[in-house]
């Protein structure tokens, strides 16, 4: 039977059986509460009904399709109406239970024509509770953790702030690790975040201005800055331009970053994220403003310029002989991984009586049996490095460290027996990679990267003109970025003395009496001329 | 309490830009010139020069003060109206379009002799052109910072290179004392001055700097530095080469890098001069390039500066390309810097006396 069904299926034609077909249509103009639109009417100020008043929000909260959305009813004194609303997960039960409804509940002193000053100043045993009239206000408070109640007879809503949602702990840092200073790194809690700041710096000065960044997703931060210190301008300009974003949803602080630089096009990066408390806390001290939000565990520094981008945080705890050691380091390393690759093209190709004879030969002879051109090779070891380094990321951490080991050790002398690369070449390519992870900022890794292809390409073009004509191009381009209104080479464009010593070098810290000059700090002295007054003291 | 918000070229930006300005074409064919006209006295000619340069400078510098941050071109604005503004515009841009020509050309001429004998001059010049044009687009503080950044770090490499020079000075090599005799070193000798005629850039970037104070300061700076700097090299290639040999290389300091060799390892350091040199070239170019742009800009009254970049650069670089050989370069070099040093150093003093009289007249 099944067998003369198929043929039959196959020969004679029949109208298939309907099925539910889905199909998304183009465009959608339904929509009752567009955040963005400002021409939808919605109620301004609370209702002063119960009923009004639930009615419009189980519409605008679409309830009960919301399946985390509750709307909690309650009889208080004398039968007045009141409900309370929150979404599940993101509030503290025991709170709301303890601190709201409870006392709303059992308190029989309330009055028959309470006023919402005395429902909050006699009933809520709740320390974060305000009343609000706007309605955009109160829903924006419980999209954000809080709690709303509404009661029969009074035309606000009280909003109580009962957040208390699943948060990481405050960890380790991840990508600015240090063995000396402190230890701790931001997480997803704003609040955790600049209350981590404000312990360090314990200045009533410092302002923690709150913005909103998103129209839809509407999501919380704090510009944060020292009203003593920053140039007012600066607040100013950070403000606007945080104000100005218009997209609907922001996720990270990273997409904030992209928002705000001047030059996107560029490849290095000119605004400073960093992951460390105390790295925010010390940029505030010098007039710099700092952002975070809700949900990302870094903060933006602004301005930035190019060589703090090249610092460490662990620079200001280290002895500055150290502390100068590393930053020597950091910039032999910086130019190792920019450079290296195309100086060794260069000389190989173009300039090979700068080497000794005895050198070239034996170069030559290792390159004997390759069937690539110098510059084929070095793109192609650079790009396995760089496939090597992305894939080491995506995987999970015991397996990443694994195929680092078998991408570095076994690829690698694979592709020396099997004679596609020379081992002068594996060597340059090593040395050049370990060189681009002392860079210190993840940001300005990934422009030497991608620096690097230019400059390979380039001195495989035309030897070391082509270098020096990359060399020009990078540094006059990075010389017309700013950051924030100030030159990405700033200390450089100052008259002071001895600035691109102070950019590049650490001093002792007795000699950092003055703040950044680029700045233009309200207060430019960060200490007295004497800082160690127990030295005089002693002479006396 | 206000952010800078208008950036300016402090002091040691604006004598980085001048050093290099004036200082770069040294490395051409400048020592082989002063060698051909004075012989062994090619370094007592420099001094001279330079004595003169400066004297010049300062002088020409007390009489502009009166203008105070007035550019060269403002002043003749205001001597001869609109007129002998598009007359001193129009001179400074074929002044400086006319220099800028003859370092498109033998620039790439040296790269291609000494870097890249296989790569046809066009694309050299092709690529010369475009940096250029990038780093014009990139505007004048952009180039002060990088001219800032730079022009230390390249003297820090030549006194290097200098020293490790020292074992082939010969003494013997500048005797007899006054080469081809005082009336060479004198009179013949002033064609050198040509090396400081760059100091004319100095008149028209006034505008961009914070003071008249700086300007003095920076411009004074520059002068004696790249003095210096032209008589330490000019002494060193006399004693590093004698007389008849000396008047043979046509880039004498590549010539005397070529020469270097400490221990196994570091010989033929000539492809790393010339890898310094190339910045220090791409920086002029890109400052004059500025510039042109700049004065034409302000002499036709145009709003923008950055519009003007391609057109001119594709202009110098087809200039660039009609001397038919090295031979005929050098030698329209040569005219050109008869011609123009008149220019770069009376035009700013002229202009400033003609300026002061006005305003006494207005008095």
């Amino acid at each position: 039977m099944k067998l003369f069904d198929a043929i039959k299926r196959l020969c004679v034609f029949s109208i298939p059986k309907s099925s539910n077909e889905f199909v998304l249509e183009k465009s959608q103009s339904n929509i009752e509460y567009d955040v963005r639109a400002e021409k939808v009417e919605k109620p301004e100020k609370v209702f002063k009904t119960y009923d009004e008043n639930l009615k419009y929000i189980e519409k605008r909260f679409s309830y009960p399709q919301n399946n985390d959305f509750v709307i909690r009813k309650l009889k208080l004194f004398k039968d007045t109406k009141a409900f309370l609303i929150f979404f599940d997960g993101m509030v503290g039960s025991d709170i709301v239970d303890l601190a709201i409804i409870k006392p709303l509940l059992e308190i029989p002193q309330i009055s028959e024509r309470a006023d919402k000053n005395e429902i909050l100043e006699k009933v809520i045993a709740h320390d974060q509770a305000t009343y609000q009239d706007k309605f955009e206000n109160v829903i924006d408070d419980v999209n954000f953790g809080s709690c709303a109640l509404f009661v029969d007879g009074i035309d606000a809503a009280f909003s109580l702030d009962v957040r208390n949602w699943g948060h990481r702990p405050i960890e380790k840092p991840e990508m600015e690790q240090s063995l000396y200073g402190p230890k701790e790194a931001f997480s997803e809690m704003l609040r955790n975040n600049s209350a981590l700041v404000r312990k360090i710096l314990k200045t009533e000065k410092l302002i923690c201005e709150g913005t909103v960044v998103g129209k839809v997703s509407k999501t919380r931060g704090v510009i944060m800055y020292i009203s003593d210190i920053a140039n007012s301008e600066l607040v100013d300009e950070v403000r606007n331009r945080i104000n100005a974003i218009t997209t609907d949803y922001v996720f990270a602080i990273e997409e904030i970053s992209l928002l705000l630089e001047e030059k996107t096009y560029m490849i290095t990066s000119q605004i400073l994220g960093t992951e460390r408390p105390d790295r925010v806390a010390r940029a505030l001290s010098e007039g710099r403003v700092a952002l975070i939000i809700n949900g990302s565990p870094k903060a933006l520094i602004f301005p930035t310029n190019a060589f703090e981008l090249m610092h460490s945080a662990s620079d200001a705890y280290l002895r500055y002989p150290y502390a100068n050691m590393t930053r020597v380091l950091r910039l032999l390393a910086m130019f190792i991984t920019l450079l290296l690759p195309a100086f060794y093209l260069a000389i190989t190709l173009y300039h090979q009586e700068m080497i000794p004879t005895y050198l070239a030969y034996s170069i030559s002879a290792a390159r004997e049996n390759v069937p690539f051109p110098s510059v084929i090779e070095l793109l192609i070891m650079n790009f396995s490095f760089e496939l090597i380094r992305e894939a080491g990321i995506r995987m999970p951490s015991p397996i990443g460290s694994t195929l680092g080991i078998v991408g570095g050790l076994i690829l690698g002398q694979a592709a020396v027996s099997a004679k596609i690369v020379s081992p002068l070449m594996i060597i340059i390519i090593a040395i050049t990679g370990i060189g681009s992870f002392a860079t210190s900022d993840y940001s300005l890794g990934w422009s030497y990267r991608m620096i690097r292809f230019i400059f390979i390409i380039l001195a495989g073009f035309s030897g070391f003109y082509g270098i020096a004509l990359g060399v020009f191009l990078y540094a006059v381009l990075l010389g017309a970025q700013k950051s924030f209104g100030v030159p990405f080479l700033s200390p450089i464009a100052s008259d002071k003395k001895g600035n691109i010593g102070h950019s590049l070098f650490v001093s002792p810290i007795w000699k950092n009496e003055k703040r950044p000059d680029f700045l233009s700090d309200k207060d430019i002295d960060n200490q007295p001329k004497i800082s160690r007054k127990w030295k005089i003291n002693k002479k006396k | 309490m206000k952010l800078k918000s208008k950036f300016m070229i402090n002091k040691k930006e604006l004598c980085c830009i001048l050093v290099n300005l004036m200082t770069v074409k040294l490395f051409f064919t400048y020592p082989r010139n002063i060698v051909i006209n004075a012989g062994n006295a090619a370094w007592i000619q420099t001094i001279y020069v330079s004595l003169l340069a400066v004297a010049a400078y300062f002088i020409t510098i007390r009489v502009y003060e009166k203008a105070g941050m007035k550019s060269i071109l403002d002043i003749s604005e205001e001597v001869g109206k609109k007129p002998l503004k598009i007359i001193v515009g129009l001179i400074l841009i074929i002044i400086f379009t006319a220099n800028v020509t003859v370092t498109m050309r033998s620039f790439p001429e040296s790269v291609k002799n000494t870097l890249l004998p296989l790569t046809p001059m066009e694309v050299i010049t092709t690529m010369l052109a475009a940096a250029i044009a990038v780093a014009a687009f990139a505007g004048i503080f952009s180039l002060s910072r990088i001219h800032s950044i730079y022009i230390p770090f390249a003297g820090i490499i030549l006194v290097i290179l200098l020293i490790m020079l020292t074992p082939y000075m010969n003494i013997v090599n500048i005797a007899p004392l006054f080469g081809k005799g005082t009336y060479n070193i004198l009179l013949s000798g002033l064609e050198g001055l040509s090396i400081f005629s760059d100091i004319l850039v100095l008149f028209v970037l006034i505008p961009f700097c914070k003071s008249f104070n700086e300007v003095k300061k920076g411009g004074g700076y520059a002068v004696i530095i790249s003095a210096v700097v032209s008589c330490v090299l000019v002494f060193f290639y006399n004693m590093i080469y004698a007389n008849p040999v000396a008047q043979e290389f046509i880039f004498p300091v590549y010539q005397m890098t070529r020469l270097i060799r400490i221990g196994e390892f570091f010989q033929r350091l000539d492809a790393f001069f010339e890898f310094i040199w190339s910045i220090a070239m791409m920086l002029y170019a890109g400052v004059y390039l500025y510039v042109i742009c700049y004065i034409f800009k302000s002499v036709f009254n145009l709003k923008y500066t950055k519009e003007l970049i391609i057109p001119f650069v594709i202009i110098i670089s087809c200039i660039s390309f009609i001397p038919s050989s090295i031979v005929d370069l050098l030698r329209s070099g040569t005219i050109l810097y008869r011609i123009s040093i008149p220019f770069c150093i009376l035009l700013p003093v002229g202009l400033a006396v003609l300026y002061r009289i006005k305003g006494h007249k207005n008095v």
